[in-house]
């Protein structure tokens, strides 16, 4: 049985903190913000379209960007040997991949919904309310949620098949080569790890794929699982 | 510190073989041995890094994860680890939160290592002399009682080295305990109070360092008289070797019985000294592969294999230690 050690809430501050920290890290999540800002300035649109094109652009960039900074915050710990630095301090090992699945998981959600408000606010202000279906508030919940939800999930799937790769670049490759494979078949076609936020979020706002909305999360769900079990594996020096 | 029957094997390679030995509280323990011979993947299955195929490893009597706060209580420093984009003091706090430790005490190991200066310098621009302060205000960090240095030496300049020296006699004059890995063995040598040798995988000594000359040197005797001499000694309980014509090789601490039993015997001595190996000797003599055009210089008086150090054991005051079968000249 493990003595006691550091909160996963403490954790979770930490790898804020590194987050924060680690300046290109930082620099990298705002960019993810202000390149949305051209499209919003000057992108012209019928109301139907900017309601149904909310979701994927509140959520599609943003959930590969997460996807991408789950790999890269565990894969630099590897690569950097700071990974066994946290183990020390928290030899279970398992709250550390929890704290960071937990962070990389509440930064897609602030992104996402800041993107979701900004997108939402910018089609109230050229067509109107009643053109973004706020009379119709349950459905901009829903279409927040489905946004909120498979970031959340992708960017917990790149945390778990970071930490069970434990590099970037092998992480990476993997995604890609998945993301290639996934559509030659019907049965992984936007149901597959990479594929399922697609399904998801590149759909219009009024139509919703559930079964890649189920996969998104469950292969998110399974990356935690496999990082769990795969995180108390040695150390290499 | 306590490792017990120790192995860790990758595959059919084996990285640690039933290694055992104990680090006393109070004092500063080397761990040496050559590259690849089990010394990190020793220090990191202690630390529980790195999962032992049999065998264990304790520190203050329990593994090392079920220690409360393990942080707090044994600082590690296993390279240099850092993120490079992120200031030293950043890096610390990073490690700090975890540890439950505040910003005052970053200041105060930053300024302990010599790094306060420098604490806002990203460490991807740090000299190899300067990661390694980092790494070692790192294991401070969390104030702890024992210390794990894996090569601490490595990459400080001679004044890094000499600070690091006097760092950690002040660090045992306190009480406190530290095993540090190196294979800078004069930089050991004024360091240690214990020494443990690791080769391929396996211990090979783990003594006193201040017990070294005496349990690892040897006694060499001329006399004229030698092959009288020899028998004599032996009857004593003695391993004389034969060194020449008129020399005798014998187990360190042996010399004042020599004195006595030529004495007593009428045999004049010629020479009589102590030959007491300094740590690079002993440690070269302990992991250097045997090789098979190695010269013979004795022959011995018994059936006995082993080097004049690893001679049966001696009278009562006399004591040695084994060298592991290898000759030492």
């Amino acid at each position: 049985m493990s003595g006691q050690q550091a909160g996963v809430a403490t954790l979770a501050r930490t790898e804020l903190f590194k987050i924060a920290s680690s300046r290109r890290q930082a620099v990298a999540l705002l960019a993810v913000l202000v390149l949305h800002v051209p499209p919003m300035l000057w992108g012209g649109q019928d109301a139907d379209a900017s309601w149904n094109g909310l979701r994927s652009r509140s959520g599609l960039f943003v959930a590969y960007a997460v996807m991408a900074l789950g790999i890269l915050i565990v894969a630099q710990e590897y690569r950097y040997s700071t990974a066994a630095l946290a183990f020390l301090a928290v030899p279970g090992r398992r709250p550390v991949t929890v704290a960071q699945s937990l962070v990389v998981a509440a930064v897609g959600l602030t992104i996402s919904s800041v993107l979701f408000a900004a997108w939402l606010t910018v089609g109230v202000l050229r067509y109107g309310a009643a053109g973004m279906h706020l009379d119709r508030p349950g459905q901009v919940v829903a279409a927040w949620a489905v946004v909120v939800v498979t970031v959340c999930s992708a960017g917990v799937l790149g945390v778990g098949v970071g930490t069970i790769l434990r590099g970037s670049t092998a992480a990476l490759l993997a995604l890609g080569c998945c993301g290639a494979l996934e559509p030659l078949l019907d049965v992984t076609r936007f149901r597959g790890p990479v594929t399922a936020p697609l399904g998801v979020l590149a759909w219009p706002t009024s139509e919703l794929e559930m079964p890649s909305l189920v996969s998104a999360v469950c292969w998110g769900a399974l990356a935690l699982l496999g990082a769990l079990l795969g995180v108390g594996r040695d150390v290499p020096s | 510190m306590h490792v017990d029957r120790l192995a860790k094997r990758y595959g059919s390679h084996h990285a640690v073989r039933d290694a055992s030995f104990r680090v006393h509280a109070g004092t500063i323990t080397g761990f040496l041995g050559p590259n690849g011979s089990g010394k990190t993947t020793t220090l990191r299955a202690l630390l529980g890094l790195v999962r032992p195929t049999s065998g264990q490893a304790h520190v203050f009597g329990r593994r090392y994860r079920d220690l409360d706060h393990p942080a707090r209580r044994v600082g590690a420093a296993l390279g240099n680890a850092s993120h490079p984009g992120r200031t030293a003091r950043d890096h610390l706090l990073a490690l700090a939160r975890p540890l439950g430790v505040g910003r005052n005490r970053v200041e105060d190991v930053l300024a302990t290592v010599g790094l306060d200066a420098a604490g806002d310098r990203v460490t991807g621009g740090f000299s190899l002399g300067m990661r390694g302060r980092l790494a070692l205000a790192t294991a401070l960090l969390g104030d702890p009682e024992l210390l794990v240095l894996d090569e601490p030496n490595s990459g400080l300049d001679p004044e890094g080295i000499h600070w690091l020296r006097s760092f950690l006699r002040g660090w045992a004059a306190q009480g406190r305990t530290a095993l540090l890995s190196s294979h800078v063995l004069a930089e050991v040598a004024q360091t240690v109070d214990h020494v443990v040798i690791i080769n391929q995988g396996r211990v090979v000594l783990d003594a006193p360092a201040a017990e070294l000359g005496a349990a690892h040197g040897w006694v060499e005797v001329r006399s004229h008289d030698a092959a009288r001499l020899a028998p004599l000694l032996a009857a004593e309980g003695l391993a004389p070797r034969r060194r020449g014509a008129d020399g005798l090789a014998l187990p360190g601490g042996a010399a004042e019985l020599v004195g006595q039993v030529a004495a007593r015997h009428g045999i004049a001595l010629l020479e009589l000294h102590t030959h007491s190996p300094d740590l690079e000797e002993v440690f070269f003599a302990r992991t250097r592969p045997p090789t098979d055009d190695e010269p013979m210089h004795d022959e011995p008086m018994h059936d006995e294999p082993e080097s004049v150090a690893s001679a049966r054991p001696l009278p009562a005051g006399t004591s040695g230690r084994g060298t592991g079968g290898r000759r030492q000249r």
